[in-house]
């Protein structure tokens, strides 16, 4: 139905800008959410800790002769 | 077949989304600061033909911020999968500028580019203008601060590491804030910005007084953008040198590599203009040299050397010896809380990143041979071809876009604006400050490795053990979301560009007469 005054009938339609940038949106959004939930949710992701870290770096530690 | 590890994967990936994400920022930035002059000069004269081209400036504004806002989340999502080491060791460092950025002026940024579209008929004149400067200001505090953060990364300042979290941990923000890295970076690489919104203008402007169409908002959009752009150009330049220095103090390896420098150059240090540089034969062929400009750049001196690759190393492998002294006390302390290490274990604390680039070489890193701790050592030199050509391409298109700029002051000053060769040039240099910017922070950053923090953790150690398999299917994800995406831009934009300031969106950004589409 047509709006009752010309301004109405103005403000009522949107900007072919409007609609193709909220198109783009609407992609972007879903494909981040693709993206994250199949690659970089949390079950993705390893479980780090001190204790991980600490072997992660100081991990296969040898005793050097020279310690001793 | 020729498998590729994941720390090459993930350096890609992240690569790929922080290049892509930078080609929307830098005219973020330049736009939003150009859309606030010229809405400043409409509340001055009141003359609308000034809120005519803010309104169009601002729906090309607009494009580049839709398709740019969310590119940079990815970044994000990979320090927490692939970087999980990476964001546990600096984390608490790291993450307070981005959260910082998100909570202050991404919303500052993002509130206010919403009241700059929707609000030109609900808000006075002088509110709106205030709104469009605070559009520019959220912008530019932004890229403030990620470059806190990533400056950290280079020159990482105000932190201590403490072996029971295994973390670096803020002791002084105020250094972490004011790292003079930071500060040399935000100046640079926002005027870098400035040159872009200024291009783009100028750019397009010409394309339309080569049409002869729109040519009074061409005319003056050329004007305004041409002594902008002149003075963001010469400030790329001075504040660029600025970067120089302060690399010259921190990264000398970076510094050593850009200029090909294997040996050390004694003072005053001559800047090798162009050259070929043979990372094999350690040596540049045929350079060309300015006496003394090396010097002043990294040193601000004529009587200090500036070191060259080589005797960076040798230094390099001191280091790695006195890292490993830390290291074997560090190893020690696992699971005996309250353990302090001895003293001359502290002091070289400083060293323990040194130290774990031999995890590259061999992973029983106590036990490294000398030849061990040379080929650690040698690891330290990036890719020096790239860094030499990247760095000298940038520099050249930085005084190509002060000649540019130049040329379009004076002719806009004595209204010459008809001169065909130079609305050509003009228009055909549009894609060129995006290439200076990217070339920028591949220089900036490759220069970095083999570091992922500098001198403190190695790029490799900072990587999630994740299937590479994970990785290489989420960058190819990547790339199919952002080539489409790029592909959308450039439509929205030429279609934009080409409907030009009298197309349907002159009479307002968000409103379309009855009749029209």
């Amino acid at each position: 139905m047509r709006p009752a005054s010309p301004k109405a009938y103005v403000t009522a339609r949107l900007h072919p800008l409007i609609r193709e940038i909220g198109l783009v949106l609407a992609f972007k959004l879903i494909a981040l959410f693709f993206l994250y939930t199949f690659f970089f949710s949390p079950s993705h992701r390893i479980d780090v800790t001190p204790e991980r870290v600490h072997g992660a770096v100081f991990g296969a530690h040898a005793d050097n002769p020279a310690d001793q | 077949m020729h498998e590729i590890d994941i720390v090459t994967l993930s350096r890609l990936q992240f690569a790929l989304t922080a290049l892509y994400h930078f080609l929307f920022v830098p005219l973020t930035l330049g736009l939003s600061i150009l859309l606030a002059i010229m809405e400043t000069v409409y509340v001055m004269t009141g003359r609308t033909i000034w809120r005519d081209m803010v309104k169009f400036w601002g729906t090309l504004f607009g494009i580049n911020f839709a398709m740019g806002v969310a590119t940079g989340i990815t970044m994000e999502f990979q320090f927490g999968t692939n970087w999980a080491y990476y964001s546990h060791y600096v984390g608490d460092v790291f993450g307070v500028p981005l959260a910082i950025e998100g909570l202050m002026a991404f919303f500052l940024e993002g509130t206010f580019v919403g009241l700059f579209f929707f609000g030109w008929d609900r808000l006075s004149k002088r509110a709106h203008m205030v709104v469009t400067w605070l559009v520019a200001i959220g912008s530019n505090l932004s890229a403030l601060w990620i470059l806190v953060a990533n400056a950290w990364m280079q020159n990482p300042v105000g932190t201590i590491f403490n072996p029971q979290t295994m973390r670096m941990e803020v002791s002084s923000f105020f250094d972490v804030l004011f790292n003079p890295v930071a500060q040399a970076k935000f100046v640079h690489t926002v005027s870098a910005g400035y040159v872009t919104g200024a291009m783009f203008m100028l750019s397009i402007g010409a394309y339309y007084l080569l049409r002869g169409k729109h040519t009074e908002i061409a005319r003056r959009s050329i004007t305004v953008a041409a002594s902008f752009g002149l003075a963001s150009a010469l400030s790329v330049v001075v504040l660029g040198d600025e970067s120089g220095y302060t690399a010259g103090q921190d990264q000398k390896m970076k510094i050593a590599a850009i200029e090909s420098m294997w040996e050390t150059e004694p003072a005053p240090a001559s800047f090798t203009l162009i050259g070929i540089p043979d990372a094999k034969a350690q040596t540049t062929h045929y350079a060309v040299q300015i006496p003394w400009a090396l010097g002043l750049i990294a040193t601000r001196s004529i009587n200090l050397p500036v070191e060259g690759i080589k005797d960076l190393v040798a230094k390099a492998e001191g280091r790695i010896r006195h890292g490993l002294i830390a290291y074997r006390s560090l190893a020690k302390m696992q699971g005996k809380p309250g353990v302090t290490l001895p003293p001359d274990a502290q002091a070289a604390v400083s060293d323990l990143g040194y130290a774990l680039l031999l995890k590259g070489i061999r992973p029983d890193i106590e036990n490294a041979t000398d030849a061990d701790i040379h080929a650690a050592a040698m690891s330290t030199i990036p890719n020096v071809g790239v860094l030499f050509w990247g760095f000298r391409l940038m520099v050249a298109l930085g005084f190509y876009f002060i000649a540019l700029f130049a040329v379009a002051f004076y002719l806009s000053s004595w209204r010459r604006l008809d001169r065909k060769w130079f609305l050509r040039a003009a228009m055909l240099s549009l894609p060129l400050p995006w290439v200076a910017a990217e070339l920028g922070w591949i220089v900036a950053e490759y220069g970095r490795q083999p570091w992922i923090i500098d001198g403190v953790l190695p790029t490799s150690l900072g990587v999630s053990d994740v299937p590479a398999s994970n990785v290489l299917l989420s960058l190819a994800g990547f790339v199919l979301f952002y080539s489409t995406l790029a592909a959308v831009d450039l439509y929205l934009m030429i279609k934009y560009v080409r409907l030009g300031p009298d197309g349907q969106s002159t009479p307002s950004v968000l409103q379309v007469p009855a009749g029209a589409d």
